[in-house]
């Protein structure tokens, strides 16, 4: 237990580079116990706490933070390892119940549209929650939600059309720059 | 995480992450203003890609908020035949006709930069010093036009293929011998390593042993359960009740 830990090697202060690994890919995650992916996920926890603090050091006493993308590198590794350990948690799920994954359900919005909407959980059932019964009492067609989806419509078709104009006339001018490219 | 095919090619050297080289990248936007309030930076759209780098300072000046450049018109070029190293002959400027090896590549233009060839004459002020230097810079070249592979049984431009051997490798052929054109040692180089078997263990690296150790078991629990079973941890509280919705 000890403070210094939020802080890096003395040898490494003062450095302009410092050389380290790659980031855990899945494959080599797999293959790894439960207990073992629980000791890795505080490793890379206490690190990335690490790389922060000597990041804002850094720039509080206006001195070069080496090799910035070891933190980019540890946050690869934690999210690989969280989805490592949501697919085997979601193989259990589909095994004892048959389902996997967050349920969820459509859901009318106030726009005149359908959403899937993924569950939450609350402390409060249902019927007893205010914004509940204020989503279920949203108008599902009107003269407002009618000019709205006509509007949406036309801003939609809009920027389709614009962006195929623009790809087809960067297409026409490149084959007038460039005749004998081989492609298209 | 997949990298799309131009970004993995062209950063391969640097082996960054790519959510490091976006983050350099892109800036701009509702949260970002500039020191004077009420002026507000828009979302850059294009990366104007130059000489060096997007997480370096030339190009990040190139790309500071304010400043457009001319649209690029790059030739769509399937398959990059020309790689890090490669001995390469100029065919354009003072030094056509000589040839010399691949240093440096941009993807995003196109260019090829040629160790010592095609290059400029400039002067450097040093900040200490007090005579500026002359200094021999290499000028970019246009990878469809101004350079060609060079043949190693004549020692003369081709142009190349890509094609698969009968053990099913991907080569580059010249079309006019039919020689294999090999892939020079330099291609597997990085910031890191210069190939993968001379790279340095550092003291935070898990070592290649360790990470073959197969420790997994399967089992039929979830995470939670697993590491409560071998902490020894037994829950006996029931959870409130809360609702899904």
């Amino acid at each position: 237990m000890d403070l210094m830990e939020f802080f890096d090697v003395d040898k490494n202060w003062g450095e302009n580079e410092i050389k380290h690994g790659r980031s855990w890919r899945k494959e080599e995650l797999r293959i790894k116990s439960n207990q073992d992916l629980h000791k890795l996920w505080f490793i890379l926890y206490k690190e990335k706490n690490m790389l922060l603090t000597m990041q804002q050091e850094c720039s509080e006493l206006g001195e070069l933070f080496p090799s910035p993308e070891r933190i980019e590198k540890v946050d690869e590794s934690m999210e690989n390892l969280q989805e490592v350990i949501e697919e085997r948690d979601a193989a259990v799920t589909e095994l004892e119940t048959g389902t996997s994954g967050r349920k969820g359900d459509w859901q009318h919005t106030p726009f005149g549209t359908v959403r899937y909407r993924l569950f939450k959980e609350h402390a409060v059932p249902p019927w007893a929650n205010p914004t509940v019964k204020a989503w279920n009492q949203l108008p599902r067609a009107g003269y407002a939600i009618w000019k709205f989806q006509s509007r949406l419509r036309e801003q939609r078709i809009r920027t389709k059309h614009r962006e195929r104009r623009r790809e087809e006339n960067h297409e026409r001018k490149l084959k007038e720059i460039f005749p004998h490219s081989q492609i298209d | 995480m997949k990298l799309s095919p131009v970004l993995r090619m062209c950063y391969e050297y640097s082996n960054f992450p790519k959510a490091y080289i976006e983050k350099a990248m892109f800036k701009g936007g509702k949260r970002e203003t500039a020191g004077l309030a009420g002026i507000k930076i828009r979302k850059k759209k294009k990366w104007h890609y130059g000489v060096s780098r997007p997480w370096e300072e030339e190009n990040q000046q190139e790309n500071r908020p304010g400043v457009h450049h001319p649209k690029v018109f790059l030739e769509p070029i399937k398959e990059w035949k020309v790689m890090r190293g490669d001995l390469v002959e100029v065919l354009v400027g003072k030094d056509k006709g000589k040839q010399g090896h691949v240093n440096y590549i941009v993807k995003q233009r196109n260019w090829v930069f040629v160790d010592g060839l095609h290059c400029k004459y400039e002067y450097i002020t040093q900040e200490t010093g007090l005579k500026p230097t002359m200094v021999k810079k290499e000028l970019p070249l246009c990878v469809v036009n101004d350079v060609a592979l060079v043949d190693p049984s004549d020692n003369k431009p081709t142009e190349i293929q890509w094609r698969f051997t009968e053990e099913g490798e991907r080569v580059r052929v010249s079309t006019r011998t039919g020689r294999i054109i090999p892939l020079a040692s330099m291609v597997h180089e990085t910031k890191d390593y210069k190939s993968k078997s001379t790279y340095k263990e550092q003291p935070k690296d898990t070592t290649a042993e360790d990470l073959e150790v197969i420790s997994y078991k399967p089992n039929v629990k979830t995470f939670e359960q697993d590491i409560m079973d071998s902490m020894g941890i037994v829950e006996t509280k029931k959870p409130a009740k809360t609702w899904w919705y």
